[in-house]
């Protein structure tokens, strides 16, 4: 079997074991690269606008960095289910995309030390392989899309840089001051009412849903005993 | 930044919103269903940069570079430089995100007010002499107006249409020839309507003593855009007196829920829509969805067996405010078309089109096969 025929499991497995075999893992980063490279820069430039800017980052620098950071963790990529190769490649993809957003929440935190990457050190194929969300949650999440459509620019990205850090597993939903400290340099304001943003891009969200009758898992009677 | 007891009542509320930035392309997809599900080609097919042609491990210089020092906070570019300055990629990625995001607004529909970026329709084919080019318009200025991101009276809370639209006016819209077309979003049930369920239902519409319209109370947004244009098309005076909507198992009269109400036709209807809270007969909440009032007039330009036809037509205008789409015809073909604007600027249009020897007719989509597009 060639190396272009491999699943990326197999290719990743081979990049793991790079101290036995150097050549043959190196072969393998370059199929595993030239395989996802197009989708990562392709999703990183439609998806990053404000945030590349704000950590610092062009979208090409985050690209290597995110296959570098992938091909050290190597060895925690976990085998999916091969016989679907369209899911297959989706399942990389998406855990390239952790790598990304995990990256790109620690350089948004401006953390000094090369090794301080608490947000990279979280990942993990887990979240990945998560069950299709149901179709109630779609509709909901599709009302949440119209809502942010209602945020002022800057409401909208204070929430963009929260959701990063919630995806990378940000506990308590809470920014970290340095990113806190960017954003108010960004918009020209101070912590405390970056928070007091968030706050109220929050509550304008709920409003919204809340005329559209989605309250969380109650009924109006429920609501009125 | 720990939660506030606001978040006490909506404690799914910050995952939701991460799945919508995702859905929105606002998020690198994270999950094998957002990047399944992401519906549109991520990849990258134009030339990659040199930097990118094969796997480089970042250099111990660059590295260092991309550290934090304090230094390097203050060079957080302010919002509204950093479109100007930095990287190529940025700027461009900048670029492209800022026409996108401001499609995405607009839905799959032109809306009046978008601006058409000159030369954004520039001929780079082989062909020896370029044709001629004509300019049309302005014809949708954003003067009088309440509502939407054009808007510079706007007030904070219409500054940003979920509808789309960018610019919403002052003036009362219920001129006589006023008509407008109903948009669903999809029906959120609470837990009275299992999901299995949910599949089978259909909300049904009557505006006036107009007939039931049906779509699905939910579909996917592979299958539709999110949110979907009824058919019929309905007077101001209708929509203002009464509007009824009925959950129903699909193919049945057997009714659910309902909801029914008068709209009032000003600038927050325009640009937020209303919510709809469907109840049972008992009263009990059931779920909801939004509605949205949409115009209803088209510009038809041309019609052609192809696209590539109407590609070639489309080349030959360059519109000063608004961006003509593609849509297929119900009798053949596709259409070139503008819309769905507000009557007064279809005729502003029409006449523009007029005026450099183009045909132009407005109707009311009703030849229409499915949504009109944005020409590739």
């Amino acid at each position: 079997m060639s190396v272009d025929e491999r699943t990326d499991f197999e290719l990743l497995s081979r990049i793991a074991r790079a101290n036995g075999d150097r050549d043959g893992a190196r072969s393998a980063q370059s199929t595993f690269y030239e395989r996802h490279v197009r989708f990562l820069y392709g999703a990183l430039l439609r998806r990053k606008k404000d945030l590349l800017p704000l950590a610092g980052l062009s979208a090409e620098d985050l690209v290597q960095e995110t296959f570098h950071r992938a091909f050290e963790r190597a060895g925690t990529f976990t085998r999916g289910d091969e016989g679907d190769t369209e899911r297959d490649r989706a399942r990389t993809r998406a855990w390239l995309g952790k790598v990304a957003t995990h990256l790109l929440a620690d350089h948004l935190t401006r953390l000094r030390e090369v090794s301080a990457t608490p947000y990279l050190e979280r990942l993990s194929t887990q979240d990945v392989d998560e069950e299709p969300p149901s179709t109630r949650t779609v509709a909901k999440v599709d009302l949440v899309g119209e809502a942010l459509s209602t945020l002022t620019e800057r409401e909208a990205d204070v929430l963009r840089v929260s959701a990063l850090h919630y995806r990378a597993g940000e506990e308590h939903n809470r920014l970290p001051n340095a990113v806190s400290a960017d954003l108010a340099e960004r918009w020209g304001t101070t912590n405390e009412n970056i928070r007091a943003i968030r706050v109220r891009a929050m509550k304008k969200l709920k409003a919204y849903l809340a005329e559209r009758g989605m309250v969380s898992g109650k009924s109006r009677a429920e609501d009125a005993s | 930044m720990s939660g506030s007891k606001d978040d006490d009542d909506m404690p799914e509320l910050d995952e939701l919103v991460a799945r919508a930035m995702a859905k929105r392309g606002e998020l690198v997809p994270t999950t094998t269903e957002e990047v399944l599900g992401s519906g549109e080609d991520l990849e990258f097919t134009g030339e990659l940069p040199t930097s990118l042609r094969a796997f480089s491990p970042p250099s111990s210089a660059k590295r260092a570079r991309t550290e934090a020092t304090p230094a390097r906070r203050s060079n957080v570019i302010p919002i509204g430089v950093a479109f100007a300055l930095g990287a190529a990629v940025a700027a461009a990625a900048a670029f492209a995100l800022m026409a996108e995001r401001r499609d995405a607004r607009e839905a799959p529909l032109a809306d009046r007010s978008t601006r058409e970026t000159q030369g954004a329709s520039v001929d780079t084919s082989a062909s020896a002499r370029p044709p001629e080019v004509r300019a049309i318009g302005p014809v949708a200025s954003c003067d009088d107006c309440c509502a939407g991101s054009d808007c510079a009276a706007a007030k904070p809370e219409l500054a940003s249409c979920p509808t789309g639209r960018a610019c919403v006016s002052c003036a009362d819209p219920a001129a006589p020839d006023a008509a407008y077309r109903l948009r669903l979003g999809n029906f959120h049930s609470t837990t009275n309507i299992d999901a299995r369920s949910l599949a089978a239902l259909d909300v049904c519409v009557r505006v006036g003593g107009s007939p039931w319209s049906c779509e699905p109370a939910y579909l996917d947004a592979t299958s539709r855009p999110v949110g979907r244009l009824l058919p019929m098309t309905s007077r101001a005076e209708d929509l203002t007196s009464s509007v009824e909507l009925e959950l129903r198992l699909r193919g049945t009269d057997k009714t659910y829920g309902s909801w029914r109400s008068a709209l009032r036709l000003n600038a927050n209807m325009f640009c937020r829509g209303v919510g709809v809270v469907v109840e049972d007969a008992k009263g009990e909440h059931m779920g909801g969805l939004s509605l949205f009032v949409e115009d209803a007039f088209y510009v038809e330009i041309a019609r052609a067996p192809t696209l590539e036809a109407l590609s070639t037509h489309r080349r030959r205008l360059t519109f000063a405010d608004v961006v003509p789409s593609t849509v297929a015809s119900k009798s053949g073909g596709h259409v070139l078309v503008v819309g769905p604007v507000s009557k007064p600027i279809a005729e502003k249009l029409r006449a523009a089109l007029l005026s450099v020897g183009e045909t132009a007719g407005i109707t009311m989509g009703g030849d229409h096969a499915g949504l009109p597009e944005r020409l590739p």
